[in-house]
């Protein structure tokens, strides 16, 4: 296949499938502009171009539309195939000339008998790709190599499997298959051995490769990427494979041991797959992680959950957080790539809308319309495509009333994250001054919420970056992993209590 | 339009809910709440009044000590006319004479260099050294870098963290 498998042709134009033919032309003239090989020097832009021709010359028709619709699953906008709860901030925006925010917190679920049911589960299509470099010597390898083996037990007849190490070069350990030669795998994990260094491009590349072998929607497509290093030179092919892994619908979980890695790489590497970046200083933590995301990936109901949307002139999408699972912010791109929906839990979402403008509007302002795609691995068809909006009415002086307070408790446990996220784009900005500033609030929040290890390394690194101006690695990591670990939510109780 | 941090006086949109500089709750109003740490102050050496000077006392002959009210500690400042007083933390190039971490000095809000103990011809001094939290004289703030006279029995709060002057003439 050569497009991405949530591909039809509403989807390439980012529309629903009731979109008006209004619609369709200007989505249409907007993504042409935006691709048109002459406009756009990215090598798969004449291709999406071409795609997008293509979808444009049968939705703009409407004989060829209706019989194209004839062709789509039935209930491709699945009604009843999963619920979604949209919480905002405010019952009503203000009527201003001024900027002000908009907060929603989106959480989409299975629909309760589902959840509740002993379904089918989807099969696994799972390659981990393992760091072999020198400094992986020792405990970390060795925790690898322990937990690794245990999950091969684990797997159900269904499940595919590849293992792939890496250091200088890339071995396929285990090639991607079926057959459970317990013995012979065990084994082939037990020679294990780390030497050289650390180029993550070919590993990637290898253990991608085991996995585009058996892509399937019907499967839970996964790639975990294990590392302790940083890699040199071949990070833009890297998040090439990325972005074209998220496009066939494989997530990239990853997992940087130690302190040596490059934060903002891996970062970006999972996040643009929708998937999450975790770091873990002990072999315990190690151990944790791997089972962690094994248990994870065989329990979702959706993957690879994704928002194409258009906002009006007036509204921007500020920031977005995935609260749960994978907590983790979520990169701004035309397609917000939210994650994976959990079986019996729900994939929560913090959206922060800045709305410039609301002078002259009168009514319902529709702030971000769009369709909300994933695909359903246990399903019979499984691509589901629907429409989402978000839309407030404009008041000239809207009633007062507190934010609910959910949204309130994820955003306080959200903000001492938020701090230093923000502390970290001054540094980079040259803005010391902006930076400390927010570095001692975030250690005064951290000490009255009783988190006195993480406020003293916050402190160390007052100090540090008055003379250095910068952060030391190893406090960067603790206190941006520390502070994301405080967000984890008890948001699902809440939800489902 | 824009919602003033109660806390840190930044601007923020219309719709805020969280301060954007310092993380203070801008709904609630109560974002930032000074959380007590409950202290023993039943400890402190109970003080008589004391004696009206008799006479012109002997230079040199008087002694402070300082009692560290949570632990019972007594630390005497001697040979020196000047004693600073603060926390040691890593990478800090000035260090205090009397170093207070071993005793939680961080989240009792003493700042590194502190406060100044002077000693003057049988008289006793502190001086604040323009600490983050500011030094107290029996629950009275004193100004930063200026001399204050110390009394037997006087509570000396550095943050939060108590110290009682105890002075033998």
């Amino acid at each position: 296949m050569v497009t991405g498998y949530l591909d039809n042709f509403y989807a390439r134009l980012g529309l629903p499938q009731s979109a008006t033919q209004d619609e369709i032309r200007s989505a249409y003239h907007a993504a042409a502009r935006r691709f048109h090989p002459d406009l756009n020097s990215d090598s798969r832009a004449s291709e999406i171009f071409l795609q997008i021709q293509e979808a444009y010359e049968t939705l703009s028709n409407l004989a060829k539309r209706s019989a194209y619709n004839k062709l789509l699953p039935e209930d491709i906008s699945a009604p009843g195939k999963f619920l979604v709860n949209t919480i905002y901030s405010r019952d009503a925006l203000t009527q201003l000339d001024s900027p002000q925010l908009l907060y929603v917190l989106l959480t989409i679920m299975a629909p309760p008998d589902l959840a509740a049911a002993p379904e089918k589960r989807q099969p696994l299509n799972l390659s981990i790709v393992i760091d072999t470099s020198t400094s992986m010597n020792g405990a970390r390898l060795n925790t690898v190599k322990e937990t690794v083996t245990r999950l091969l037990q684990m797997l159900q007849p269904d499940d595919i499997l590849s293992i792939v190490t890496f250091n200088d070069r890339a071995e396929v350990i285990i090639p991607a298959t079926r057959s459970r030669k317990l013995n012979l795998q065990e084994a082939r994990i037990s020679i294990i051995s780390a030497a050289g260094g650390t180029e993550i491009f070919k590993g990637l590349q290898a253990g991608y490769a085991e996995v585009k072998q058996h892509l399937h929607p019907n499967f839970s497509n996964h790639l975990i990427l294990i590392t302790d290093g940083r890699t040199y030179g071949d990070e833009k092919l890297c998040l090439d494979l990325a972005r074209e892994a998220s496009q066939e619908g494989v997530t990239i979980h990853s997992l940087g041991i130690g302190y040596e890695w490059n934060d903002e790489f891996l970062e970006s590497l999972s996040s643009i797959t929708g998937g999450s970046l975790t770091y873990a200083q002990t072999p315990a933590a190690i151990k944790q992680f791997i089972e962690e995301k094994f248990g994870q990936i065989q329990q979702i109901y959706g993957s690879n959950a994704q928002m194409r949307f258009r906002t009006n002139e007036a509204t921007e999408l500020r920031y977005a957080f995935r609260l749960f699972p994978n907590t983790s912010a979520i990169p701004i791109e035309e397609n917000l790539l939210i994650g994976d929906i959990p079986l019996r839990q729900s994939l929560s979402v913090i959206l922060e809308l800045m709305v410039n403008k609301t002078t002259g509007i009168a009514g319902d302002l529709v702030l971000l319309d769009g369709s909300l795609d994933f695909a359903i691995p246990s399903a019979a068809i499984p691509n589901i495509n629907s429409r989402i909006t978000f839309s407030r009415p404009v008041h000239q002086q809207p009633p007062i009333n507190p934010p609910p307070k959910i949204l309130v408790d994820a955003l306080s446990r959200l903000s001492l994250y938020r701090l230093q996220e923000l502390a970290q784009v001054d540094l980079r900005t040259g803005n010391l001054e902006r930076a400390a500033f927010r570095l001692k609030s975030l250690a005064t929040q951290l000490l009255t919420s009783g988190e006195k290890d993480l406020a003293k390394t916050v402190m160390l690194e007052l100090d540090h970056i008055g003379n250095s101006k910068g952060m030391n690695q190893d406090a960067q990591k603790k206190i941006k992993f520390g502070t994301r670990a405080l967000v984890n939510p008890e948001l699902d109780k809440e939800l489902h209590p | 339009m824009t919602i003033q941090c109660p806390n840190c006086s930044s601007a923020e949109p219309e719709g805020a809910i969280f301060c954007s500089d310092c993380g203070a709750n801008l709904v609630s109003g109560s974002g930032l709440s000074t959380a007590a740490i409950p202290a023993p102050d039943a400890q402190l050496y109970p003080v008589e009044p004391a004696p009206p000077p008799a006479e012109p006392l002997q230079v040199g002959s008087a002694q402070i000590n300082l009692h560290i009210v949570r632990t019972g500690q007594i630390i005497p400042l001697e040979g020196r006319s000047e004693f600073t007083i603060g926390r040691i933390s890593e990478g800090q190039s000035i260090l205090p004479d009397i170093d207070l971490s071993p005793y939680d000095a961080y989240t009792q809000g003493v700042s590194r260099l502190h406060a100044t103990f002077k000693i003057n011809n049988n008289e006793f001094f502190i001086e604040d050294l323009g600490s983050s939290n500011g030094t107290r004289i029996n629950n009275t703030k004193i100004p930063p870098l200026h001399d204050q006279v110390l009394h037997h029995g006087d509570v000396i709060s550095l943050g939060r963290f108590k110290i009682q002057a105890l002075i033998r003439q």
